[in-house]
């Protein structure tokens, strides 16, 4: 993705620019609070450049509109979309000041983890250890967000970062895959992640 | 919160655009008790930081809560919603749904923790009965009855699967 700047914009339309801030909106958000609860500052510098993402896809969005607009009835509707897009930037906004916490060394106080812990859905890191049954699995083949009710943030591999991985990304050993998901699916996740269950059938048997 | 602003856009609904607007308002009220205990702790030497880190995190909540409410003033303005919006609301790999319970169906008569949706990838974003009362953020102990519409969010795989454990004549899933 790159970052667009006034000169260099790209003919999107209006419709394209939105599902991408709505896109970009949803994954800071669990990039922003999995970078808090788990202490993570690359996570947390992720979300910074994504929020510089959605600035920009502001002004793109603010050109595009300006350019669909033909008439008064056009100009009506378009104020809906762009109270909406000015509301996802809003978020963006809030949710990278949530990440100054961590890249301030601010640190969480012990109340916050203690809350989060109680209520769904639930953030973790889990290694793919030697001899699981995720290695060599991608995460479409697995269909781990149908199965396990997971959804997987980021993969860390070595010194590379992946973040969003889609559905063709295969799970290596080694792999720190960071997901978010009901307390009960990641704990089979952290099985199945551990070796301690041998066979993916019986994970998902649950 | 933000679900509900999305889902009041999608379906132009006044209800829940209410609905959004009624915890904005309770989340500045919680907001400002939050930083009334947080400036209480202030007695500990040592835990600024931590402490500062609340603050902030308080703010964020609320600027969050805040711009949801916006969204959903969208749709109490009485401006139709552009129909780009809902094309990009709807479209998203995880969708929002409503699905009607029928009689007899495999969902009629459960609790939602006997149902655990939340396993299958399904959140339960509210629920509408049939006497057009809507619940949001229903308990785990709320029993599903046929005619409750369930307005739910999740993978498109799991939202049909969900449809076919709501009709009278579906498969077990």
């Amino acid at each position: 993705m790159g970052r667009s700047s006034l000169s260099h914009v790209k003919p999107m339309s209006v419709r394209e620019v939105l599902r991408e801030m709505k896109n970009i909106c949803g994954l800071m958000i669990d990039l922003a609070y999995a970078s808090v609860l788990l202490n993570d500052e690359e996570l947390a510098s992720e979300v910074l450049e994504l929020e510089r993402e959605m600035d920009g896809l502001l002004y793109q969005l603010w050109m595009s509109a300006a350019l669909a607009v033909r008439d008064r009835s056009d100009a009506e509707a378009m104020s809906s979309v762009i109270r909406v897009a000015i509301a996802m930037d809003e978020i963006s906004n809030a949710v990278s000041d949530i990440t100054q916490v961590v890249l301030k060394r601010l640190g969480i106080h012990q109340s916050v983890r203690e809350v989060f812990e109680k209520i769904e859905p639930r953030y973790r890191k889990v290694v793919i250890s030697n001899g699981s049954c995720l290695i060599g699995k991608s995460i479409g083949e697995l269909d781990l967000d149908v199965e396990l009710g997971i959804y997987v943030i980021a993969i860390r591999r070595g010194k590379e970062l992946i973040i969003d991985p889609d559905d063709f990304e295969v799970f290596h050993e080694g792999d720190v895959v960071i997901v978010k998901g009901p307390s009960s699916c990641i704990e089979d996740f952290v099985k199945a992640a551990s070796g301690e269950i041998k066979n993916w059938e019986e994970v998902i048997e649950n | 919160m933000i679900d509900l602003a999305y889902s009041a856009l999608l379906f132009n609904n006044k209800a829940l655009a209410e609905e959004v607007m009624r915890l904005e308002e309770e989340v500045d009220e919680l907001h400002t008790e939050f930083e009334l205990e947080v400036l209480k702790l202030r007695e500990r030497e040592g835990e600024e930081k931590g402490i500062l880190g609340l603050i902030r995190f308080g703010l964020s909540a609320e600027a969050i809560s805040d711009a949801a409410a916006s969204i959903a003033d969208v749709v109490l303005r009485g401006l139709k919603p552009h129909p780009i919006l809902q094309k990009v609301f709807h479209e998203v790999e995880e969708s929002i749904a409503m699905v009607r319970v029928e009689e007899k169906s495999e969902l009629d008569g459960k609790s939602l923790e006997e149902l655990a949706l939340d396993e299958m990838g399904i959140r339960v974003l509210a629920v509408k009965r049939v006497d057009g009362e809507w619940i949001r953020n229903p308990p785990a102990s709320y029993l599903v009855r046929a005619g409750d519409v369930l307005m739910v969010s999740g993978y498109r795989d799991s939202i049909d699967e969900l449809r076919e454990m709501a009709s009278t004549t579906g498969e077990k899933a």
